[in-house]
C-alpha cells in the first residue's frame, strides 16, 4: 500500500441513508409533537371526584380538629396539676411560725369555732395522751 | 439561524411552536444525522438516536436560556445520546465500549447502507482504535468538515488543545493505514 497523507486525498464515510428517510422523518416527528401538544381531556367524572374529595376532606378537619383541641386541653390540665404538685413537694416545709403570720384574728376565731377547742376538750386530750397531767396544769 | 432570540421565542410560544420545530427539523436532521451516524455507525441505531435528540431538543428547549448557540446546544445533546447509547448498547450485551465498536464496524461490511470500498472500511477500523475524545474530534474536523471554534463550543474543549488533538489522531490513522 502506498504511503497516505489524509491531507491530500479525501475519503468519504460511505454510509448511506434509505431513500425518502429524512422526510419520513420529518412527518414521524413532527406527528410525535402534535400528540403531545394537544390539550388532555379530563372528564367530568374526575372533577367529580376531586370535588367530592376537598368536601370529604374539609369535613374531616372541621371534626378532627376539635377532638384534637380538646384532647390537648385535658392535657394540659394534668400537665398543670403535675407541676403545682412538683413545685410544692420541693418547697421547704412551712415552719409553724411562718403559718402563724399567714393567719389573722379572724382566722384564729374560725378555727376555735370549727375544733371546738373548749376547755373539756382539752382536759380530754391532755388526760388520754398524757400521764402526768397535773404538771401542766397551774390551777 | 440569522436572529437566534427570535427563533428561540417562536419555540418557546405554543401558537407558533409547531413551525418553528418543523422549520429545526429541516435545517438540523441532516447534519445531527451524519454527526451521529458518525459515532454509532450503523442506520438503525443512528435513527433510534436522532429520535432521541429530537424529543430532548424539543422537551428541553423552553430551558434553554441562549448562553451557547442552540445548534452548538443541539450537537452537544446529539453527542452525549450517541455516547449513552454505545455505552447501554456494551452494558446490556456486557461487553466493553470497544468491543462494540469493532463489531459495528465488521457488521458495516455487509450494511446495506455502507457503500465504503476497501480504504473506507480501513479508515473506520483505524479510528476505532483511537480514545473516545480524539475519535470524536477527529470525525468532526475530518468528515463533517466542523470549525475548531464550532467544535470548541460543543465539545467544551480549548481550540488549541481540539487542534493538537487532531494533530494526533490524524498521525495515528496515516500510521495504521500505512503499515496496514
Amino acid at each position: 500500500m502506498k504511503d497516505f497523507n489524509l491531507n491530500n486525498e479525501k475519503i468519504e464515510t460511505g454510509f448511506k441513508v434509505p431513500e425518502g428517510y429524512f422526510e419520513q422523518f420529518e412527518s414521524k416527528m413532527l406527528n410525535q409533537l402534535v400528540v403531545e401538544n394537544e390539550p388532555k381531556v379530563i372528564s367530568l367524572w374526575q372533577n367529580k371526584r376531586v370535588w367530592m374529595t376537598s368536601i370529604a376532606a374539609v369535613l374531616l378537619v372541621s371534626i378532627a380538629l376539635p377532638i384534637y383541641f380538646s384532647m390537648n386541653n385535658t392535657t394540659t390540665n394534668v400537665v398543670e396539676d403535675e407541676t403545682i404538685e412538683t413545685y410544692l413537694a420541693m418547697q421547704p416545709v412551712m415552719t409553724n411560725y411562718e403559718i402563724a403570720t399567714e393567719l389573722t384574728n379572724e382566722d384564729f376565731a374560725s378555727l376555735e369555732e370549727s375544733l371546738a377547742l373548749n376547755d373539756d376538750a382539752v382536759e380530754l386530750y391532755l388526760e388520754q395522751n398524757y400521764q402526768n397531767v397535773d404538771l401542766y396544769l397551774n390551777e | 439561524m440569522q436572529d437566534e432570540k427570535a427563533f428561540l421565542s417562536e419555540l418557546s410560544n405554543p401558537k407558533t411552536q409547531n413551525d418553528a420545530f418543523k422549520k429545526l427539523l429541516e435545517l438540523y436532521q441532516k447534519p445531527l444525522y451524519f454527526h451521529i451516524r458518525n459515532i454509532v455507525l450503523n442506520h438503525d441505531d443512528t435513527d433510534d438516536v436522532l429520535q432521541n435528540t429530537f424529543i430532548k431538543v424539543f422537551s428541553n428547549v423552553k430551558n434553554f436560556k441562549g448562553d451557547s448557540k442552540l445548534y452548538s446546544w443541539m450537537y452537544r445533546i446529539a453527542t452525549n445520546e450517541s455516547l449513552t447509547f454505545l455505552q447501554q448498547k456494551a452494558k446490556k450485551s456486557g461487553i466493553s465500549n470497544e468491543e462494540v465498536q469493532s463489531k459495528a464496524i465488521n457488521n458495516l461490511e455487509s450494511d446495506v447502507y455502507f457503500e465504503g470500498d476497501e480504504i473506507q472500511l480501513k479508515l473506520q477500523k483505524a479510528i476505532a482504535i483511537l480514545p473516545e475524545k480524539q475519535q470524536l474530534v477527529f470525525k468532526m474536523k475530518y468528515f463533517e468538515e466542523m470549525k475548531y471554534e464550532e467544535m470548541s463550543q460543543i465539545l467544551d474543549t480549548s481550540v488549541g488543545a481540539l487542534k493538537a488533538s487532531y494533530h494526533i489522531a490524524s498521525k495515528k490513522i496515516e500510521e495504521f493505514l500505512k503499515s496496514n
